[in-house]
C-alpha cells in the first residue's frame, strides 16, 4: 500500500456537512433536562420510601415494646402441705425431727388412710412360682 | 477536548454534523436524520461507558435508531411521500464556486452501497478510526478498511465518469 495522500480523501475531508441545527440542540439539552430531573425525582422518592419504611418500623418497634409489656409471673410459692395428708419423706423425716412417737403416729395414721390400702398381709418371696412349681422344672422329685 | 465526557454539547459539536450525515444515509430528510440523532445521542448519554470506546458506541447508537426509524410503520408513508420529492439542502457545505463539485460527490456518495457509505461517512467525516467502525458496526476491522478502500475506488470511477463531457 502507499502511504501518499490520496486526493480524493484530502477532497472529500475537506467538505464540511452542516452543523446540527439550534432546534436539535434544544431537543436534546431539554430530553436530558427531563432525564436528570427524572433520576432527581426518583432518588428523592427513593430516600423518602427508605425514610418513611424506617420511620414506620421503628414506631411499630416502640408500640410493640410499650403494647405488650413482659407479664412477670411471680414464681408460685410452694404449697403447704400438711404434715399428715400425704406420705412423704420430707413429712416422715420432720416427724422423727420432732420426736419418734409423733413418726409412729403418721405412720399409723397413713397405713389407715391410705387409698386401696390392703389390710390383708402380702406375701412376699423372691420367686413368683410356688415351690413345686419349682421343683418341677428343675426336675428334683 | 470533545472526547472526555463531562460536556454533552462538546460531544454534539465534535460528531453531530457526521452523526446527522450517517443518518442521513437511510433517512430522506434531513429533519428526520436529526429526529434519529437526538434519539440516539440521548441513548448514548444516558449511558456513555457502556462500552469500551464511548465514540464508536455513539456511532452505533445512531445506526440502531435509524434501523429502528426505517422499521416504524407510521414513518414509512412520510419515507415514501420524501423520497418522491428529493429533498433541496445539500449534504455538504463550502464555497458557492464549488457546489457543483460538492452536488456531484453528494451523487457519487448516494450511489454507493450502503455499507460501504456507512464506514466512509464514519472514517472521513466522524474521523474514527477502523478499529471503532469496526467496533460500531460489529464487523471485523479489516472488512471495514476493505469496505472503505472500495468505496474510494467506487466513488473515484464515479467522479471521472461525472467529470467527462
Amino acid at each position: 500500500m502507499s502511504d501518499a495522500p490520496d486526493p480524493l480523501e484530502g477532497e472529500l475531508a475537506a467538505l464540511r456537512p452542516p452543523p446540527v441545527s439550534p432546534e436539535l440542540r434544544r431537543k436534546i439539552a431539554d430530553r436530558l433536562a427531563r432525564s436528570r430531573r427524572a433520576w432527581r425525582l426518583a432518588a428523592v422518592a427513593g430516600l423518602i420510601a427508605v425514610g418513611l419504611t424506617a420511620a414506620l418500623a421503628w414506631r411499630a418497634g416502640g408500640r410493640r415494646d410499650k403494647a405488650v409489656p413482659v407479664p412477670v409471673v411471680p414464681a408460685p410459692a410452694p404449697a403447704a402441705v400438711p404434715e399428715s395428708s400425704e406420705p412423704t419423706l420430707i413429712v416422715y423425716r420432720r416427724a422423727l425431727a420432732r420426736s419418734p412417737e409423733e413418726l409412729d403416729a403418721m405412720l399409723d395414721e397413713h397405713a389407715t388412710l391410705a387409698p386401696n390400702s390392703n389390710p390383708e398381709p402380702v406375701a412376699a418371696g423372691a420367686f413368683a412360682r410356688s415351690g413345686r412349681q419349682l421343683r418341677d422344672l428343675i426336675g428334683d422329685d | 477536548m470533545a472526547d472526555r465526557l463531562d460536556d454533552w454539547a462538546d460531544w454534539l459539536d465534535r460528531h453531530g454534523p457526521a452523526l446527522v450525515l450517517l443518518a442521513r444515509q437511510w433517512v430522506p430528510t434531513r429533519a428526520d436524520a436529526e429526529d434519529v440523532v437526538q434519539e440516539a445521542f440521548v441513548r448514548f448519554w444516558r449511558d456513555p461507558h457502556r462500552a469500551a470506546d464511548p465514540a464508536a458506541y455513539l456511532y452505533a447508537c445512531v445506526k440502531r435508531c435509524t434501523l429502528d426509524w426505517q422499521r416504524g410503520r407510521a414513518r414509512r408513508a412520510r419515507r415514501e411521500a420524501a423520497a418522491a420529492r428529493p429533498e433541496g439542502e445539500p449534504l455538504f457545505t463550502g464555497p458557492a464556486e464549488q457546489a457543483e463539485r460538492r452536488a456531484a460527490i453528494a451523487t457519487a456518495l448516494a450511489a454507493l452501497p450502503a455499507d460501504q457509505r456507512e464506514v466512509l461517512v464514519m472514517k472521513v467525516w466522524g474521523g474514527l478510526s477502523f478499529p471503532q467502525i469496526a467496533d460500531a458496526l460489529g464487523i471485523p476491522a479489516n472488512t471495514a478498511a476493505s469496505r472503505y478502500r472500495y468505496a474510494l475506488a467506487k466513488l473515484r470511477e464515479e467522479l471521472a465518469e461525472e467529470s467527462v463531457p
